[in-house]
């Protein structure tokens, strides 16, 4: 019985969002305003997932529309071709982003910083004109239109109500695994290959093997995050998964703050937010994202919520501080130790 | 049989000899130090030996096994912890995440255990932890209560002492030291000095670079001496005092000297 409500506590922050997120479409009463949040939610989704790869590995993919659009085709294709549904199609979608990811990630992970950075894009450009060239397969520019909606115990998701808890539950699962993945072992590996790829080597660290795991993790949530979309959509063409979606992926987790768990969060609420307030100037959305990522680099390179890692749940019972006392011994060296070397 | 073998160790740059066979060994339990004026070769020598750069050719073998193809993580693995000479810590990791990096080679869990945190799981990091004060408690006052501080705020001396402190959470059978006094003023020298000497005490195998002759001179068993890749000096601190050839690398031909 304590034990339990220990843990009712340690989760009281996740408990909260879940409960707040769920009751909101009782005061929320606009079909309007859940379409906004299921387009958010795809977002988290896909910025967490590219999280894992930009803010805690340090590497720097530019092509994650790739995974995204691989989920949402792979998804469609089975669905309309093969007659199975949602549920057969998502885990579908997410097979095929991750071996696709596989593939690039394994010969290629070597490379280092911008190099690898090219490779991304590339390989976003090359998947794309697969799907605009692939006519008998993918419908070429036209798309693929008529994918079916999720069905549960027979019921359609007509309305955005039951895809807003579907993608709800999705954005916190995804955000509390990952969060506690993150302050694991594996975690902490990833952001050592981040902080000094050789050293971490050094340290017994399979730098190109983590990596390879990183990305393939990514891609399988992106691929989900694609699953989703074209459900939802229900009608899928390759320009959604070109080079300016992954640029806009990439913009929302710079905005939010790479390396923290709640950063993709903030990004992707606040950029989809405000391209929905001024929908009037939706032609200009590439400007002002552009000029959004210039500020935020020049202002605040770490993101809005900064280099600080947060946690999700609440350390409880709390932990008591260990005090260690300042030896006298070491007292009259302190100062001098905290000055700059000497030279030499 | 010795701890580490080196045979005919070379390393070119093109058409430069950075090390031309280079062959020591070492024995369980000993403190080598390697010296030679600067380019001499003693960070490449460090590099060959750890794989962190390849070599172009030459042997290691290690405690029985012939590491010479070996990467840098199957070195550690092997039982090879190095510091660098500039230091390569983690800035924005705590100095505890810091030494849990440094445990890397003797645990295991992955992505399921990170998510699932099972019981053997939770065991293994509560070790970890403790094993983490323990070594930590080797430098006392200087690292203790900075546990849960990011690196990057630490002093340099520290940052230094964190690096060893990483080094040793590997549970290294040889310690590869680059420089662990380089930037010390002669009080955390001594400092220094007196914790390679604790570490011996404990039982390590010590490898380590250092241009501080008082250091050098007090703690080691044998010196080999290095210049532009040749070895050209090996034995006791106190017949390397005397070497014709180590003087005259570090000071010159003496008909020069007097010219």
């Amino acid at each position: 019985m304590k034990k339990l409500s220990y843990a009712l506590i340690r989760c009281a922050p996740i408990l909260g969002a879940l409960l707040f997120f769920c009751t909101l479409p009782l005061y929320v009463r606009s079909d309007y305003i859940l379409r906004v949040f299921v387009q958010i939610g795809i977002y988290v989704l896909l910025t967490s997932s590219l999280n894992i790869v930009n803010g805690y590995t340090g590497l720097f993919s530019v092509g994650h529309a790739a995974f995204f659009g691989l989920g949402a085709y792979g998804s469609a294709i089975v669905c309309t071709k093969l007659n199975l549904s949602f549920w057969q199609g998502l885990p579908t979608g997410m097979l095929i982003a991750s071996l696709a990811a596989y593939v690039i990630a394994k010969p290629t992970l070597r490379l280092k910083g911008v190099f690898l950075t090219l490779v991304t894009m590339g390989s976003n450009m090359i998947i794309m004109l697969v799907f605009l060239n692939w006519d008998s397969l993918t419908g070429g520019s036209l798309g693929i239109m008529g994918i079916p909606m999720p069905e549960i115990f027979g019921t359609k998701f007509l309305r955005p109500l039951p895809y807003y808890y579907l993608i709800i539950v999705a954005d916190i699962l995804v955000i509390v695994l990952l969060d506690r993945l993150m302050r694991s072992r594996f975690g902490l590996t990833l952001k050592a290959i981040r902080e000094d790829e050789r050293a971490a080597s050094c340290n017994g660290i399979n730098v190109a093997r983590y990596k390879t795991m990183a990305f393939v993790m990514a891609a399988v949530i992106a691929g989900a995050a694609g699953s989703f979309y074209a459900h939802y959509y229900r009608y899928i063409s390759p320009e959604a998964f070109n080079f300016t979606e992954s640029f806009i992926i990439v913009t929302m987790l710079a905005f939010g703050g790479p390396g923290n768990i709640l950063g993709p969060v903030v990004g992707a609420a606040i950029l989809v937010g405000v391209t929905e307030a001024f929908r009037a100037f939706a032609d200009y959305r590439m400007v002002f994202y552009g000029t959004l990522l210039v500020l935020m680099m020049i202002f605040r390179s770490k993101g809005l919520l900064g280099g600080r890692e947060y946690s999700l749940t609440i350390t409880w019972p709390p932990v008591k501080k260990t005090v260690y006392s300042k030896g006298d011994r070491f007292l009259d060296t302190e100062k001098e130790e905290n000055d700059e070397p000497a030279a030499g | 049989m010795s701890l580490l073998q080196v045979e005919k160790m070379c390393k070119d740059y093109g058409g430069l000899k950075a090390l031309s066979g280079v062959s020591f060994s070492m024995e369980k339990g000993e403190i080598v130090s390697i010296i030679g004026p600067n380019g001499a070769g003693k960070t490449t020598l460090f590099d060959c030996l750890t794989g962190y750069i390849p070599k172009t050719s030459g042997k290691v073998v290690f405690d029985g096994t012939d590491i010479t193809a070996y990467p840098p993580h199957d070195a550690n693995k092997a039982g090879m912890a190095r510091t660098f000479q500039q230091i390569r810590l983690f800035p924005n990791l705590t100095v505890m995440e810091n030494l849990r990096v440094g445990m890397h080679s003797h645990t295991r869990g992955g992505i399921w255990a990170g998510i699932f945190h099972p019981a053997w799981y939770r065991k293994q990091e509560e070790l970890c932890y403790r094993k983490g004060l323990a070594i930590l408690a080797l430098f006392q006052e200087r690292l203790l209560p900075r546990v849960d501080q990011k690196v990057m705020e630490l002093s340099y001396a520290n940052r230094r002492r964190t690096e060893i402190a990483r080094a040793l959470a590997s549970e290294p059978k040889l310690l590869l030291l680059d420089e662990p006094a380089a930037g010390m003023n002669p009080h955390e020298t001594r400092l220094a000095t007196d914790l390679i000497r604790e570490l011996r005490d404990k039982g390590n195998t010590i490898l380590f670079i250092e241009h501080d002759m008082s250091m050098v001179m007090s703690v080691s068993d044998r010196i080999v001496v290095l210049d532009h890749g040749v070895k050209i000096a090996e034995g006791p601190p106190s017949e390397i005092q005397k070497n014709e050839d180590v003087l005259e690398a570090y000071m010159g031909r003496r008909e020069h000297a007097e010219a």
